[in-house]
């Protein structure tokens, strides 16, 4: 085939215009995620004490989910671009890492290092652990199946970032049921499940986002 | 390139091949440059122009155009390097050839019946007739009685589906 034949051949399908990422991304991961958090919570119901003494360490953990969902789902955006570097895309995460720093400050301003060990370790690892990696598998599959459309020139580091930012958004329902309040806990348990399930994106981003 | 993306078929027709030399240089230094022949440069051109294509709507209308471009190039050129590297094939006869061809105007190594192949009967029609003979999508969809928007999204899938073949050689290797 000439090149200036297959030329002719893009040009008549013109019209068929496609959408950016952001545009259909933004529509179906939100609701993606929303269905599961919706339905494990009418499956458990949110703690009893939600508006009394949980209101307070539930707060930190809808920020932390929110702003790893936000910051990671920009950077997947981006790096849809392929002129776009992994670097230069994971930036934001840094205002996660800034805030799990402040976080852990005010456990140990509060606490001091005196049982220390006994806030880290709570009973819910294991839930934790568990349910927030099976809340982001709906929307990471949405999110890489969305991302496909893009062409990211880092489809290990966009799967990263797809992976992150779908746990960020599993954080917000779990942390609504959740019950162990330590800090420690919080800065500690609920990163580690964020960052199982950016290991699996970057696995599945390896073999699904390229182009 | 906006005028272009905006539908304007002329425009883009004109930006297409004017982006083709460009593509074409980038993809021989590289090529040149990892010690490879120039044998495959034409296929290269075209999967980057077809990847161009599919994937416009990544490129940011507020940032200049040639980064955009010259990353989905050196993406599909690194493609067939890996693809060519499982291989461990250096073909010096090809590069020797290329230093003393004079420029074809832009022939495949891909022949053409056999990039068509994958296509089912309707859809290399339609390819064929619009490529080929250079008609409309309307006039085409009069002589294989569509619709002018199925002739359009007949068109779009068959090519998905060369960029889905080219990918599949490329995990085939």
């Amino acid at each position: 085939m000439r090149t200036d034949d297959m030329i002719d051949v893009l040009v008549r399908d013109l019209p068929n215009q496609p959408k950016p990422v952001s545009t259909i991304l933004l529509r179906w991961w939100p609701a993606a995620a929303a269905l599961t958090g919706a339905g494990f919570l009418a499956l458990t119901g949110v703690r009893p004490d939600l508006v009394t003494a949980g209101l307070a360490p539930t707060l930190v953990k809808l920020m932390l989910g929110a702003l790893i969902a936000l910051t990671a789902i920009l950077g997947a955006l981006d790096l849809s671009r392929p002129e776009v570097q992994a670097s230069a895309a994971s930036k934001w995460l840094l205002a996660v890492v800034g805030f799990l720093g402040l976080v852990v400050a005010t456990d140990l301003l509060r606490h001091g290092l005196d049982g220390w060990w006994a806030r880290l370790f709570g009973k819910g690892i294991v839930t934790c652990l568990t349910i927030v990696p099976a809340l982001a598998a709906l929307p990471l599959i949405a999110c890489l199946t969305i991302l496909r459309r893009g062409a990211t020139s880092e489809p290990m580091a966009a799967g990263a970032l797809a992976g992150l930012a779908s746990a960020g958004l599993a954080i917000l329902a779990y942390g609504l049921f959740c019950n162990e309040d330590s800090p420690l806990f919080i800065a500690t348990w609920y990163s580690l499940a964020a960052l199982i399930v950016g290991l699996a994106g970057a696995a599945l981003g390896r073999a699904m986002l390229r182009w | 390139m906006r005028l272009a993306l905006d539908g304007d078929q002329v425009a883009y027709k004109t930006l297409l091949a004017a982006l083709v030399p460009h593509v074409r240089g980038r993809v021989r230094h590289v090529l040149a440059r990892s010690g490879r022949g120039q044998a495959e440069v034409e296929d290269i051109v075209q999967e980057t122009l077809l990847a161009v294509h599919l994937k416009r709507a990544t490129w940011d209308w507020s940032m200049p155009l040639t980064p955009w471009l010259n990353a989905v190039t050196r993406h599909k050129t690194i493609d067939l390097l890996r693809r060519v590297g499982a291989r461990g094939e250096v073909d010096l006869d090809d590069a020797v050839e290329t230093l003393a061809a004079p420029d074809d105007g832009g022939e495949s190594q891909l022949d053409v019946q056999r990039m068509l192949s994958v296509l089912d009967g309707r859809q290399r029609q339609i390819v064929e007739q619009v490529s080929l003979a250079g008609r409309s999508a309307a006039e085409v969809g009069g002589q294989l009685g569509m619709s002018e928007g199925a002739v359009r999204v007949a068109l779009h899938r068959a090519l998905k589906q060369l960029a889905r073949t080219f990918k599949g050689r490329a995990d085939a290797d």
